[in-house]
């Protein structure tokens, strides 16, 4: 039996913040619900509907795409704020999650937050550097998506604040990014996704971000990978290696759907790919 | 004999008779309706493969305010039964109780609650304290029959009730072999030899709708059953034989149901029902979507071995088909699933050495039940992965070999004859074959000869490949299942047609409709049919064997038939014609007409007899059992796209060219064709039920049970190739299983065309494929 | 908990336990028996209901999420007599076998036509992925829907 009492439909951020900032345990933030719901996860006696606060807004800003937090990963597909600031991984990853119904439901903030081994977004949120916004009644901070993965959101998240915004830069000339999500089926929990970064300098990258996400535990960047691809040329056989050591680094941990060794080999194949896509994508974004 | 009839509303496209209604929403389903008073049931399932329950207390939960009963082994008849939806006597062995002491596989019943709301069910469950023994399991197919495994039914009254091999000591569950002529001899001298041995996997039907159930006690204390079933009348009489009451007592109702595909074919509503009667109220159960998984029914896995022995024409010399069928915990459908490997593959192949060897044994996994294609799926793979291998070592086209060797319009096999479904077969000849044009339009269609062997032996990464099969089904079971239809007409010339024929969505309604119509020279619209109530309706077996449209209706043509002569003989009084003369009338349009153009509307027919003189009801009952099972043919042709990096494996296209004799209803046989080929592709790729190293299964749930959506669908063409079936009504055979049976042997074989490695286990999951492709490289 | 919606334009005021799933809502407490449960896990799609114009699984919300909100079934498109030609659609392509999972079907279509009038099969395909249906293998219910597109742009453009 729950202990649920009831729901708060706050109508800004200010107001969801003040409920948070009332009885922490007692109360909880409720974004699309797809975690929630099913879970059935019922510790608190009032859930905070944020689907009300603001927070959807998706808008390209200067050199900034700014997403709030409860904006659909439909949304995130589609919107053509995220195609204005050349972010293919971020659309990509969002247009590949579960059903277009699903997606209509699931939100970004929501997402990130419950981290599931198998959020296609979060890996192109690492590939892209995002920044998380935060807030609390008392004010607000911003956490790079790194540190936001790697310390685990339930940890790096203080009573009584909320993910508010994720913030992007916008693709800057000579840079291009690119997700690829491997799974059995058309809508399916991912086996193993890759999304890729990279800048060029010259004609060599200058700089490379490799994020896999669905082998478990977490999403995660791949700085073998990464360090291969600094500094040197753009080539099929760099991009081939440096995947190939990327899937050697990978931290693969069992799955009763498919076995480490093929789901590093499928790692190794998408990061290749995401690669070659990104590159192709930053020769083409000239100033 | 023309293959092309003029009909009127046989062969259209009607739109079904009770679309609309379900598209605008209207409440039709077993669970759409409210009864004052309805408790919630749940059943506790069995946390272990094989354990006997030796302590089982329900003291707590019977105390939790709003629990009404609790029923364990303890509290219930021990009336051991099928839950199989068979005709009497079953042919599937009676091993099973409403609630046993012993559980025999992890989701098997333990015991059933019923409370006030479905949350007190579900809090009650955890109440209920059990001791178990638990009992060393039996997980792989191979294992059961080994010396010293364990015994799944050690229970001293389990037994076969028809004279069957059944030696539960050894987990035999069914046993069929035969013979014709000298196989051994024959393949030894056989010219090319093949041997193939497949294997498939747990999958299950998951129809939308799950099974539920409400059961209640009626004003006269009469047990009504409101449930999403298949087969109504051996509902009524297989709960009566568990629960021990008279089948007198009990009605059937099949409401609207929202798919079956086989998984319903099965007798589950017995405890539902014994909930009702010690509580007196309606109870209502529905199997949540996991399950709906384990704990209903499943394809039976299987490994099957097929030899082949042919000469250099590709003409069979011998054929062996050797299956190991797994039933599961329970051996419903055990015998006649390995049966119908049999029946359904070999006589499409005329040979005169044949063998023909299946045991189907106990595991402590999910029951195998009736499943779409009932063992044709799981013999058609090898079979057809064998011919092609043939084809290759002949120099010969696949397409070719089978025009070659496929039986013909009046021949016949021993085969018929030998293999029933749990006793001896019917004698048939082949009265209608069109599979030699199916094969030529389908490999039209899908581009064969551009498309064969192109990519093989090229360097890239994608890959493309075609590959095909040859399928037969039958059209119910002979000598052994029957269908009645009882009709009757009213005051504006319209008719009630009742009949026991389940439809589940299938449009047997429909398509009973139309033969009824069709007989009558009525539009569709003055046909109305109410289905599947025991109370109301004539018998039937129900839907299942691809029976509805070949046996059920029959008897409706039959009925039909019979009332158009009652309304010809009011009618020739009405015009004051002799007795005599009364053949000259004809029928059109809902009247009847005489040879001097005067006419009486069947309107005014039923106003005379019912109000006018000698006064009587024009009606009648009719019954049919079918002597024959004629196939519907099939030609399967898939073009699929291998990345080799990965290997995932894409359909393409897919095309299914298909005859069924008429096709009473095309837009409905098309929609079996689809929705079975979509299925099948499934089964082929995606879907796998899978269990760890205890027998739990891992993934009861669509989220990680993939079955195909709209943006995993292949490009598919379906060719309806009309044949006349003499024995059918207006020419008709069955088509609701066949096309189940084609994508795992003609994707099997395309991927081979497309990358050179043959994928013998199923599903080809893209770990599978990319390990052979390793393999093969590594050779 | 009080809880009000408006459903199919109809506002409602419902006495629910706060745990309440939207599902449950619509079937018991309102009687809109055409949205069904098929899942419970936002997988089958057959609890698709329009919540505010916007196809969600109602088995996947808890209807104290969704208070004060419009919901719209396919009791509230269409009926027998007046038809919505989503469902007309539906019924002559030969759509409908067992018919369970046509409702969300029409929702999910309803909305994807509301968006985009004139949508491509890809379209289609993507709009009705989150629907399964075990009967039709879906050929017919994208040719109903690409067929109902046509028939409201006619209709549309006969109405000028």
């Amino acid at each position: 039996m729950t202990k649920l009492e009831g729901f708060a439909h706050p109508r800004s951020v200010e107001e969801a913040l003040a409920l948070l900032a009332g009885s922490p345990g007692d109360v909880r933030p409720i974004a699309g619900g797809t975690g929630l719901v099913p879970l059935a996860d019922r510790r608190a006696r009032v859930l905070i509907d944020l689907s009300r606060a603001g927070l959807e807004a998706v808008v390209l800003e200067g050199e900034t795409l700014r997403l709030g937090a409860t904006a659909t990963l439909d949304a995130v597909a589609r919107t053509r704020a995220v195609a204005e600031a050349g972010l293919d991984a971020l659309a990509e990853a969002a247009g590949a999650a579960a059903s277009r119904r699903l997606r209509r439901q699931i939100t970004l903030g929501g997402n990130l937050v419950a981290l599931y081994p198998w959020s296609d977004t979060v890996p192109a949120l690492l590939a892209l550097a995002a920044t998380v916004r935060l807030r609390s009644a008392d004010g607000s901070r911003a956490v790079a998506i790194d540190d936001f993965v790697a310390r685990h959101p339930s940890k790096v998240l203080r009573p009584g604040e909320l993910v508010v915004e994720i913030a992007v830069p916008r693709a800057a000339p000579h840079t291009g990014s690119a997700f690829l999500k491997f799974a059995r089926s058309a809508v399916d929990y991912t086996l193993c996704d890759a999304a890729a970064w990279v800048r060029l300098d010259g004609g060599a990258i200058g700089e490379a971000r490799v994020a896999v996400g669905g082998l478990r535990p977490l999403p995660a960047r791949l700085a073998a990978a990464e360090r291969m691809l600094s500094g040197s040329a753009p080539d099929p056989e760099t991009l081939a290696a440096a995947a190939a050591a990327g899937a050697a680094e990978a931290e693969i941990s069992a799955d009763f759907r498919a076995s480490v060794e093929y789901r590093r080999e499928l790692c190794g194949v998408l990061v290749r790919r995401a690669l070659e896509t990104a590159v192709r994508r930053a020769v083409g974004r000239t100033p | 004999m023309s293959d092309r009839r003029e009909f009127k509303v046989v062969g259209r496209s009607e739109p079904k008779i009770d679309a609309l209604g379900m598209a605008a929403g209207r409440a039709a389903y077993t669970d759409d309706i409210e009864l004052p008073g309805m408790l919630h049931a749940k059943f506790l399932w069995s946390p272990h493969a094989h354990a006997r329950i030796v302590r089982i207390d329900a003291s707590r939960a019977r105390a939790l305010p709003g629990v009404v009963c609790v029923l364990t082994h303890q509290d219930v008849p021990r009336n051991i039964h099928t839950t199989a939806g068979q005709g009497h006597p079953e042919p599937s062995p009676y091993d099973t109780a409403m609630l046993d002491a012993k559980v025999r596989y992890v989701g098997d019943r333990v015991a059933a609650v019923a409370a006030e709301t479905r949350a007190i069910a579900e809090q009650a469950l955890r109440l209920i304290d059990v001791e178990y023994e638990v009992l060393p399991a039996v997980l792989d197919l191979g294992d059961a029959m080994k010396p010293g495994a364990p015994v799944i039914h050690d229970e001293p009254d389990c037994r076969a009730v028809i004279p069957v091999p059944y030696d539960p000591q050894r987990n035999l569950a069914g046993h069929v072999d035969l013979q014709i002529g000298d196989p051994e001899r024959a393949f030894a001298a056989a010219p090319v030899q093949v041997e193939v041995t497949c294997e498939t996997h747990y999958g299950q039907h998951t129809p939308i709708e799950p099974h539920v159930t409400i059961c209640w006690l009626d004003a006269d204390n009469r047990l009504v059953i409101r449930t999403s079933t298949q087969v109504p009348f051996h509902v009524r009489r297989i709960v009566a034989q568990s629960c021990g009451i008279p089948v007198r007592r009990i009605r059937v109702i099949k409401p609207r149901i929202g798919g079956g595909f086989g998984a319903k074919q099965e007798v589950l509503e017995d405890l539902v029902a014994m909930l009702a009667l010690r509580t007196g109220r309606p109870v209502k159960h529905e199997y949540t979507r996991p399950e709906e998984f384990v704990s209903s029914r499943t394809r039976h896995p299987a490994r099957g071995r097929v030899r082949l022995g042919l000469a250099r024409d590709g003409a069979p010399q011998a054929i062996d088909l050797e299956m190991l069928v797994n039933t599961g915990a329970y051996g419903s459908h055990a015998l006649t699933v390995a049966c119908n490997c049999g029946s359904k593959t070999l006589p499409l192949y005329p040979c005169p050495n044949v063998g023909f060897r299946a045991d189907s044994v106990y595991t402590n996994l999910p029951v195998g039940g009736a499943y779409r294609g009932y063992g044709a799926t799981q013999a058609a793979f090898p079979m057809e992965v064998a011919l092609d291998i043939a084809a290759e070592k002949l120099g010969l086209d696949p397409v070719e070999l089978r025009r070659k060797i496929h039986i013909r319009e009046g021949q016949g096999s021993a085969v018929f004859r030998a293999l029933g479904e749990g006793k001896s077969g019917v004698e048939q000849k082949i009265g209608s074959c069109k599979l030699d044009e199916c094969l030529t339009r389908g490999a039209e269609a899908i581009g064969w000869k551009e498309k064969r062997g192109r990519d093989r032996n090229t360097r890239q990464r994608l890959k493309r490949g075609v590959g095909m099969c040859a399928l037969m089904q039958g059209s119910s079971i002979p000598e052994i299942d029957m269908g009645a239809a009882s009709l009757k007409l009213n005051d504006d010339g319209s008719f009630n047609l009742l009949v026991g024929a389940t439809d589940l969505g299938t449009g047997s309604d429909t398509v009973l409709a139309q033969i009824a119509a069709e007989t009558l020279d009525v539009p569709l619209d003055h046909v109305i049919v109410y289905s599947s109530d025991t109370d109301l309706t004539p018998f039937d077996v129900g839907a299942y064997a691809s029976s509805t449209t070949y046996l059920s209706g029959e008897a409706v043509r039959k009925a039909a038939a019979i009332v158009r002569e009652q309304i010809l003989a009011v009618a020739a009084g009405m015009l004051g014609l002799p007795p005599g003369e009364a053949a000259m009338l004809r029928t059109a349009d809902r009247a009847v007409h005489a040879p001097d153009g005067r006419s009486v509307t069947y309107a005014q027919v039923a106003l005379h007899a019912l109000y006018d003189a000698d006064q009587h009801q024009i009606g009648t009952f009719a019954s049919h059992i079918t002597h024959a099972s004629p196939p519907p043919f099939a030609a399967h042709f898939a073009e699929v796209e291998v990345d080799t990096e990965t290997g995932f494996c894409r359909v393409v296209k897919y095309v299914a060219a298909v005859d069924c004799g008429t096709a009473i209803n095309p837009k409905l046989a098309e929609g079996q064709t689809e929705g079975a080929v979509v299925n099948g592709i499934g089964y082929a790729l995606t879907e796998e039920l899978l269990f760890d190293q205890h027998g739990r299964c891992r993934n009861p749930n669509f989220g990680h049970y993939k079955i195909l959506t709209t943006r995993d669908l292949p490009e598919l063409v379906t060719i309806l190739v009309p044949s006349y079936e003499p024995t059918g009504p207006y020419g008709a055979k069955s088509v609701s299983e066949i096309s189940i049976n084609g994508p795992l042997p003609a994707i099997s074989n395309a991927i081979y065309d497309a990358v050179g490695v043959r994928l013998f286990r199923s599903p080809f999951t893209p770990e599978r494929i990319l390990r052979a492709l390793r393999e093969q490289a590594g050779k | 908990m009080r809880l009000e919606l408006t459903i199919n334009g109809v506002p409602r005021v419902f006495e629910v336990a706060p745990e309440a799933l939207l599902l449950d809502v619509l079937r018991d407490a309102a009687g809109c028996k055409s949205v069904k449960r098929g899942c419970e896990a936002g997988d089958c799609g057959a609890c698709t209901v329009l919540v505010d114009g916007r196809p969600l699984a109602s088995c996947m919300l808890l209807a104290g999420q969704v208070a004060g909100r419009s919901i719209t079934t396919v009791e509230g498109l269409g009926s027998p007599d007046r038809p919505h030609p989503l469902m007309t659609a539906m019924v002559e392509a030969g759509a409908v076998q067992c018919g369970f999972c046509i409702p969300g079907v029409i929702l999910s279509a309803k909305a994807l036509l509301d968006e985009n009038p004139n949508p491509t099969a890809h379209d289609v395909h993507e709009a009705l992925d989150g629907h399964l249906c075990r009967c039709t293998g879906y050929v017919k219910q994208i040719d109903a829907v690409l067929e109902a597109a046509a028939r409201l742009r006619a209709g549309k453009e006969g109405a000028r």
